[in-house]
């Protein structure tokens, strides 16, 4: 029993500290040693962690880096289908934006039948201007037949084949075509040249014509339906010793952009061939 | 083989020419790809394949183009002739002979052109057809034929592999 109470004591005694001691620590007495004491091992703990990142890092990077090429790989293909995507969007539009004007020049001139048809390429030879086009006898093209797009008159079709046809374009030097002046009235012929510059002729001197006036199609000679806007007259030059006036003419196609273009199908060119004068011999 | 691959080149050039490369003028000038390969065939063929080369070209550009075929008959089988003859000649300056060859065929198809025209489509004027469209398009070709060459001369290697000195 005696040997007890020193033992007792003691943890009364240990017990007491022990708590004076907690007391002491949650009341913040405590802290600059707590402080003191800690810091050489949390350095340790510091030391021993960064030593195991460096490590894990060491044996874990190269398997990052292959998944990260493989990401990068697949993100560099997404980006390459969506840049593929918005351009075929892009001309998607630009197609739509043509379609929709030529739709336009359609219901503005209704008395006409039309049929569509792309721009595929161009004549070899530098000389010549002729455009191909991907639609052909196949779909009830026949030569002779005008072609205009939404902003005025292109050309006539000159061959064509099952598949495609050649269409001569107004700007051609052969491509000669009669046109009537607006608001006058005077009537004249285009002529086109090497150059693709329109060349007006033939129009009577007494006709008033001044810059800005309108090019129309006039339908005589049967190649082209009348009244087919071209252009407008960007000059005149005029003689009085000549027989007529002459002067250019600022076409309202683009014809360095054809992209989409509109044949007239129900216009039916006539050659008046049989019925020009000939020469009778005496 | 150094006959058919003639078809399938000049297939695609045709359609590149039509479609791109007259889209892309100097002037009114643009390159006659086709002619440059061919003379570049005719230099480096170690057969007599630049004939069909020759014909089967001319057929196929007149068949896309207005310019009657005889006109594409006649130039490019005159450059075919004209490059045998020099590179019997001159066979050890190839690249100036394919410039030599570029300028005279250049000329030559664009006078039988401007003849043709002139004669059965419509009255071409002089000076205006060489300023606008002859003499861009021979710059056109001459820069052209050094590269067509190289190119040409890849192909010829692959159809007719040089032998290795032992």
């Amino acid at each position: 029993m005696k040997s007890n109470s020193p033992d007792l004591f003691r943890t009364i005694i240990l017990s007491i500290l022990a708590i004076g001691f907690i007391m002491l620590g949650f009341s913040g007495y405590l802290t600059p040693v707590i402080k003191i004491a800690l810091q050489p091992l949390v350095r340790l703990q510091t030391k021993v962690s960064e030593q195991y990142y460096a490590i894990s890092n060491s044996i874990n990077t190269p398997k990052d880096i292959n998944v990260l090429i493989t990401k990068n790989a697949e993100l560099e293909a997404e980006v390459s289908k969506l840049q593929s995507q918005i351009i075929s969007l892009q001309q998607q539009l630009n197609e739509y934006q043509i379609l929709s004007a030529l739709l336009d020049f359609a219901r503005a001139n209704p008395d006409f039948h039309y049929s569509s048809a792309s721009v595929i390429g161009k004549d070899p030879s530098p000389f010549l201007h002729y455009i191909i086009i991907n639609r052909g006898s196949d779909d009830g093209l026949q030569r002779g037949m005008p072609v205009v797009s939404d902003k005025g008159l292109i050309g006539r079709i000159a061959n064509v084949i099952p598949e495609a046809s050649r269409v001569l374009l107004i700007t051609d030097p052969g491509s000669k075509l009669n046109v009537r002046l607006q608001p006058t009235n005077a009537e004249g012929i285009l002529i086109g040249s090497i150059t693709g510059d329109l060349l007006l002729d033939f129009i009577p001197q007494d006709a008033n014509i001044s810059n800005g006036d309108l090019v129309l199609t006039s339908g005589l000679g049967g190649d082209y339906p009348p009244n087919i806007l071209i252009g407008q007259v960007s000059s005149i030059r005029k003689q009085d010793y000549a027989l007529f006036q002459s002067g250019s003419v600022q076409p309202t196609v683009d014809f360095s952009h054809l992209e989409i273009v509109l044949i007239i199908t129900n216009f039916k060119s006539f050659n008046i061939t049989p019925l020009q004068p000939t020469p009778v011999n005496p | 083989m150094s006959t058919i691959i003639s078809i399938p080149i000049f297939i695609g050039l045709v359609i590149l020419q039509t479609s791109i490369i007259n889209q892309m003028p100097l002037l009114q000038g643009t390159p006659d790809i086709s002619m440059l390969v061919l003379i570049a065939w005719s230099l480096l063929s170690k057969d007599n394949s630049a004939w069909f080369w020759g014909l089967f070209s001319a057929i196929l550009i007149g068949f896309v183009s207005t310019l009657p075929l005889l006109v594409y008959l006649i130039s490019y089988l005159s450059i075919v002739e004209i490059t045998l003859i020099t590179k019997r000649q001159v066979w050890q300056k190839p690249y100036f002979t394919m410039i030599i060859i570029t300028f005279v065929g250049t000329i030559l198809t664009h006078f039988l052109s401007y003849l043709m025209i002139n004669l059965t489509h419509s009255t071409l004027p002089l000076m205006d057809t060489i300023n606008l469209i002859t003499l861009p398009s021979l710059l056109l070709n001459l820069l052209l034929s050094i590269p067509i060459y190289a190119l040409i001369q890849d192909v010829s290697e692959t159809i007719f592999p040089t032998e290795l000195e032992s």
